[in-house]
């Protein structure tokens, strides 16, 4: 059963009377464990099919399944329980919580979830480790580089133990040896631990180290290729 | 970890928060110190009034109030004295005799009340021997000796050991005139009071008069607390209901206005400030909210639920009214302490005060329970302040929130 299963999606937006299709009739599936980037060039759909794989946008028309469940017809409190159990996100600007440190950050989502104390510290630590930054722990954001903050952003986004990592343009503000420290670290866990990736981006250095390519434009599926 | 969240929320801007934390501690201090003066100003008029003539409650005969005179005598003084002095609460209580003067000396005339007073019990009910500015208080050592007011003694141009003649109307409506040696001259805080009585011996004046033994016009008695006379005063009336018994509220209306007045000014004042710094609580947390846009966002999107949202957004709402408001309260416990034992002079006001009954040094008057009250009134207002803000951040679709520009 595929990770994400989207059947047919349009979103189409009402601008002064003149429908824009956003996304034009996408059906793709991924399956677990792969590496994948959307790519495509700026407009051409790829935030807006993220969001709504991603339970963050509704849909105009069509069926989007998530491990088998059909999350289109859901309510919002429905999506937000949802999304904070199974989905991962990775934003381009990092997005962490500025006052809480980076173990906190992960913490918080743990919580959120209402994992105990002591289980959400033990995992905290893990995930520091895991992402190589278990020195930063008790820093806030504001005191780390661009590079260690994603880093606990994905941290935080694999702290649910999702199905799979949405990450939208998640390089865009780090400079190349950061990206390519981060694009490592993804793809390590990718290979070791399994863990899903889907890519929205413009970056040559995540298509590159993609395994499958899905391009857009205008709102469709222009080509889907499998690296292997 | 919410509570977390948005107390460190509260300082991520330390200059914003403190300027509005300010104007919180300083508003409730200026409300405070308003109730607080108001409160004083008036419990001040009342115990003067209490413990100067009124009493806790009076006992009169039914038709007293009519004519004021002699004739309507209270009788078997001692037993309704004996009986109220043993009621719990009574910590004093003495009988009057009270006629209706003309006060003459040289060169002109004042009418007042001429109240004979028992040396040995009055002043278990009256502060009268506190407020002499000149001479001595009345004693059995003095022959025909007479308390008057400063201003009595002006307008009769007297002073101490002049002699005056007082005409008093006797129980069987003759007027009968008697000498009195002025022993000492009084001032307090009312002018009317001062303006209208003079004071003799009880012994003095029932001689004069041929006033019947253990008879008066009046009985006064004093409380403590002086919340609880009321209900000693009706069981008291309850027991003798061929008797006018009136607390001080009835025979001071002015009084209980005053004090009602005070309490709601006081209170009314407090909102309309609170109000004011409750839209300028709202005016911050737009800020924060229009601020942080894309982190709330992105806590939406990473799943948080928005009525955590909303909570996160009223805990720091609360934090930051309560750093102001636990700031203004304690300014104002400091600065009403203090004033509390020096008082604030009015004396600039002190003759308009005085014609109202009212003292011109005013002491500051705030309970516990009054601090309390403003405490729930700032927490009250901190989630008032905190509702529309957070609707406006309810309202964000995280999708967009998190591609906010801020």
């Amino acid at each position: 059963m595929p990770v994400i299963d989207a059947r047919d999606v349009y979103k189409t937006y009402e601008g002064s009377g003149v429908p824009v299709h956003a996304v034009n009739g996408i059906s793709f599936a991924v399956e677990k464990g792969e590496f994948t980037a959307v790519i495509g060039p700026s407009g051409c759909g790829k935030t807006t099919l993220l969001n709504m794989v991603g339970g963050l946008d509704s849909i105009t028309k069509g069926e989007i399944y998530i491990g088998g469940t059909q999350i289109d017809s859901m309510s919002e409190a429905e999506l937000t329980d949802f999304r904070l159990k199974r989905i991962g996100f990775v934003f381009q600007a990092y997005n962490l919580i500025p006052v809480l440190t980076a173990k906190e950050n992960i913490e918080f989502i743990m919580e959120l979830q209402g994992i105990p104390a002591d289980e959400r510290a033990v995992r905290s630590r893990e995930l520091l480790a895991e992402v190589g930054i278990a020195d930063q722990a008790d820093k806030r954001p504001g005191l780390m580089s661009g590079g260690q903050q994603q880093r606990v952003a994905v941290a935080r986004a694999l702290a649910s133990k999702p199905e799979f990592v949405l990450a939208d343009e998640p390089t865009a503000n780090l400079d190349s040896h950061a990206t390519s420290d981060l694009l490592d670290l993804m793809a390590e866990m990718n290979a070791n631990s399994g863990v899903t990736f889907v890519f929205a981006t413009h970056d040559q250095r995540v298509i590159d180290r993609a395994r499958r390519v899905i391009a857009l434009d205008d709102g469709k599926i222009v080509s889907d290729t499998n690296a292997g | 970890m919410l509570w977390h969240i948005a107390w460190r929320n509260v300082w991520r801007n330390k200059v914003r928060s403190l300027v509005i934390a300010s104007a919180i501690a300083i508003g409730l201090l200026g409300g405070v110190f308003s109730y607080a003066f108001m409160m004083g100003l008036v419990n001040q008029a009342v115990r003067s009034a209490i413990h100067v003539g009124l009493g806790s409650f009076q006992v009169h005969h039914p038709d007293y109030p009519t004519d004021r005179d002699l004739r309507y005598a209270l009788d078997d003084v001692d037993a309704l004295l004996a009986e109220v002095r043993s009621t719990p609460g009574v910590v004093g209580a003495s009988s009057r005799i009270v006629g209706t003067a003309m006060a003459s000396s040289a060169v002109g005339t004042a009418a007042a009340r001429i109240v004979g007073v028992d040396l040995d019990h009055d002043p278990e009910i009256s502060d009268l021997r506190t407020k002499l500015i000149e001479g001595a208080y009345l004693s059995a050592d003095e022959r025909i000796p007479l308390l008057m007011s400063e201003k009595v003694a002006d307008d009769l141009e007297v002073r101490l050991r002049s002699r005056i003649v007082a005409s008093v109307v006797s129980p069987t409506g003759e007027i009968v005139y008697g000498a009195f040696r002025i022993v000492g001259i009084f001032r307090t805080s009312d002018s009317v009071f001062d303006q209208s009585n003079v004071f003799v011996t009880r012994e003095d004046l029932a001689e004069l008069t041929g006033f019947a033994d253990n008879s008066a016009s009046e009985l006064i008695v004093r409380i403590e607390p002086r919340e609880s006379g009321d209900a000693v005063a009706a069981a008291f009336a309850a027991a003798h209901p061929e008797l006018l018994v009136r607390t001080w509220r009835d025979l001071a209306p002015q009084l209980q206005l005053a004090a009602d007045f005070g309490g709601v000014f006081g209170f009314g004042f407090l909102a309309i400030i609170l109000t004011a710094l409750g839209f300028g609580i709202v005016n911050t947390m737009l800020m924060v909210v229009m601020e942080r846009t894309r982190e709330i966002g992105m806590l939406m999107a990473l799943g948080m639920a928005r009525a955590r949202v909303f909570w996160m957004l009223l805990y720091e709402t609360a934090f930051l009214s309560m750093v102001g408001g636990v700031g203004g309260l304690v300014l104002s416990v400091a600065l009403l302490g203090w004033l509390g034992r020096v008082g604030v002079n009015m004396q600039a006001w002190a003759e308009g005060l005085a014609a109202f009954g009212y003292d011109s040094m005013i002491y500051p008057e705030a309970s516990t329970s009054f601090y309390l009250q403003v405490a729930g009134m700032v927490l009250v207002t901190a989630f008032l302040a905190s509702i529309y803000p957070a609707r406006r951040a309810l309202k964000l679709l995280p999708a967009e929130a998190i591609r906010a520009d801020t």
